[in-house]
Parts: structure tokens; C-alpha cells; sequence
């Protein structure tokens, strides 16, 4: 075969391969996708099921330098807090709290009737005391006076502030 | 026993009382008693208008000598009762004093009774202890007991005490 028919004879089976290929290019193409889609997912889904994501990354990850690279106060600086609360519906917030509950439970927790004891026992032990103390001074003060107006040289012992000399 | 007491008062627990702090306690078991006589003829007259078909509550109050005679007997159950029992009235406990024998004992409800007798016939005996080398009043002198500063109520409890040698 001379070369020109052979060359034309190549060319011809290229272009008819060509033409096949670009018939059946276009569904392999979607067939090849759609399997791709339906098995990337079932791999990585298998893939994580394997992997303890938590541990890798507590044990990969520095998250506290991460942490600090954060500017809080920026971010926080984006958020719009009145806005926020004006989409609260605090009506209904304050509708599902049982305030009673809660106070019954503070109350419980402090023990105020027993705050209110104790405070209230020290006070009045301490104002006894006053008045008892008060009292003892007078009856030393009283026994000074009846024993020097009748000449007593040895004092008697009221409140103990004297020899002990009271024995009957 | 001196678990709690101001320091002032730690060495007078045990010792005898003076007249001072005796007659406080008195004039506290007086006004006690004495609200106690008042709420009874109240009571009583608030029952007799439920019960005996009065038009009005009014008042019942009884004779003068009706009115000595029961304000003498609650002053005197109410004082043996409070001495028998624990050495201490309302009064005592407010003041801090405790009635005991002059050996430190507890006082028998004899000696209890017989003393609030002896006070509400003769309360000015009261004052001798004002007098008395050993702070007793003329009571205290017949029946052999004495009043002490108690402030914890060691004596009832039988607590070991600062004892001054002093009962």
C-alpha cells in the first residue's frame, strides 16, 4: 500500500474513534460522577468512623495557642447585643420560670431562718450579757456602800471583785 | 464552766449574788407573774362572755383581796416551780443567777416551797442580802440556801465550775 492510502486509511480510523468517543464521553462522564458522589461520602463516613476525631485533635492540635490567637474583644465588638435581645421574647422567657421555685430554693439553700437565729441569738445574748454585767457592777457597787456604813473592814465578795470571805 | 463568758465574768460564776442583780430578777419574775394574773382574768372573762351568755365583754376583775390571793398563789407556784425544778424563774435566767444550798446543792422542792411562801408573805426579807455578810436574805439566812451568778446554768447542768470556795 502506498503511503498516502495508508496515511488516509489512519486518519480515517482516528476520526471514527474520535467521533465514538465524543458519542459515549459525555454519559461516562455523568456515570463517573454520580459513582464518585455516591462513594466520596461513604469513604469519608468510614473514614471518621475509624478516626477519634476528639483525641486527635487534643492530641495534634494546640488549641489554647489557637484560643489566643482569637481577638474576643473584636468579635464580640460584631456582635449587636441589643438586637439580640429585641428577637428575645423575654415575656415568654419569664413565663417558663418558676420564680416561686427558684426563691423556695434560695431561701432553702441560705437557711435564712436560721441566719436570722443565730444573728439574732448573738444579739440578744450579747445584750444579757451587757445587762448582767451591768448588774454585777451594781451589786459590788451597792455592797461597797452598805459595808462602809457599817464600818465593815473586810469587804464581802459580790462578784468575786473581795477575799473570799462570804461563807455563811 | 466558762465556755462562752466575757472574760469580766468568768471568775464571778459560782459566787454569791448581790442585791442588785437579786432584785432585777425579782422585779422580771414580778412583771412574768403578773402578766400571767392578768391574762387569766382576761381568759376568764372572755370565757364567761362565750359561756354564760353576757351582752358585753367586760372585764371581771376581782376584789383587791381576790386579786392578792390569786397573784400570791401564782407568785408562789411559780416561784417553787422554778426553784425545784432548776434553781432558775424567768427572772434568775434573764440576770444570770441560780439558787442553791449553801453547800452548793441543788434545792429540794420543800425548801423551793417553803421559800416562795417566806418570799410572798415577807418580800422585803429580800433586802437583807443587801446587807448580810454572806449576800442572804432573810430567806436565804431561815432556810439555808443562797443565790449565785450562774450566767450558763452550770449548777442544773452539774457542770464543774469555776468554784471560788465562796457557797
Amino acid at each position: 500500500m502506498p503511503l498516502p492510502a495508508l496515511h488516509e486509511e489512519v486518519r480515517r480510523a482516528l476520526g471514527h474513534w474520535d467521533a465514538r468517543w465524543r458519542a459515549t464521553a459525555r454519559t461516562s462522564e455523568a456515570a463517573s460522577t454520580a459513582f464518585i458522589h455516591a462513594l466520596v461520602p461513604a469513604v469519608i463516613d468510614a473514614v471518621l468512623d475509624r478516626i477519634d476525631l476528639t483525641s486527635l485533635i487534643r492530641e495534634r492540635v494546640d488549641v489554647d495557642a489557637l484560643v489566643a490567637e482569637i481577638d474576643l474583644d473584636a468579635v464580640v465588638a460584631t456582635v449587636d447585643a441589643d438586637r439580640i435581645v429585641e428577637r428575645v421574647d423575654l415575656d415568654a422567657v419569664a413565663a417558663r420560670i418558676d420564680a416561686t421555685a427558684i426563691a423556695r430554693e434560695v431561701i432553702d439553700e441560705l437557711d435564712l431562718p436560721a441566719l436570722i437565729r443565730t444573728s439574732s441569738e448573738t444579739v440578744t445574748s450579747e445584750a444579757v450579757d451587757d445587762l448582767r454585767l451591768g448588774a454585777v457592777d451594781a451589786d459590788r457597787a451597792v455592797a461597797r456602800v452598805v459595808d462602809r456604813i457599817l464600818r465593815r473592814h473586810a469587804a464581802r465578795a459580790v462578784g468575786g471583785d473581795a477575799a473570799q470571805g462570804s461563807t455563811p | 464552766m466558762s465556755a462562752g463568758l466575757p472574760p469580766a465574768a468568768r471568775s464571778i460564776q459560782g459566787t454569791r449574788a448581790g442585791l442588785i442583780s437579786r432584785l432585777l430578777a425579782a422585779g422580771i419574775d414580778l412583771a412574768v407573774v403578773s402578766l400571767a394574773a392578768g391574762g387569766a382574768i382576761v381568759a376568764s372573762s372572755v370565757w364567761n362572755y362565750f359561756f354564760s351568755g353576757g351582752p358585753t365583754l367586760t372585764l371581771r376583775w376581782p376584789s383587791q383581796s381576790g386579786l392578792a390571793s390569786l397573784g400570791g398563789a401564782l407568785l408562789v407556784l411559780y416561784l417553787a416551780w422554778g426553784w425545784g425544778r432548776t434553781g432558775r424563774t424567768i427572772g434568775k435566767r434573764v440576770l444570770g443567777l441560780a439558787l442553791v444550798t449553801v453547800s452548793g446543792g441543788r434545792v429540794s422542792w420543800l425548801v423551793a416551797a417553803a421559800r416562795a411562801i417566806l418570799y410572798v408573805a415577807f418580800p422585803l426579807g429580800l433586802l437583807w442580802s443587801g446587807a448580810s455578810r454572806s449576800n442572804r436574805s432573810v430567806q436565804d439566812t431561815l432556810l439555808g440556801t443562797a443565790v449565785v451568778y450562774d450566767w450558763r446554768g452550770a449548777r442544773r447542768a452539774g457542770i464543774a465550775w469555776h468554784d471560788t470556795g465562796s457557797i
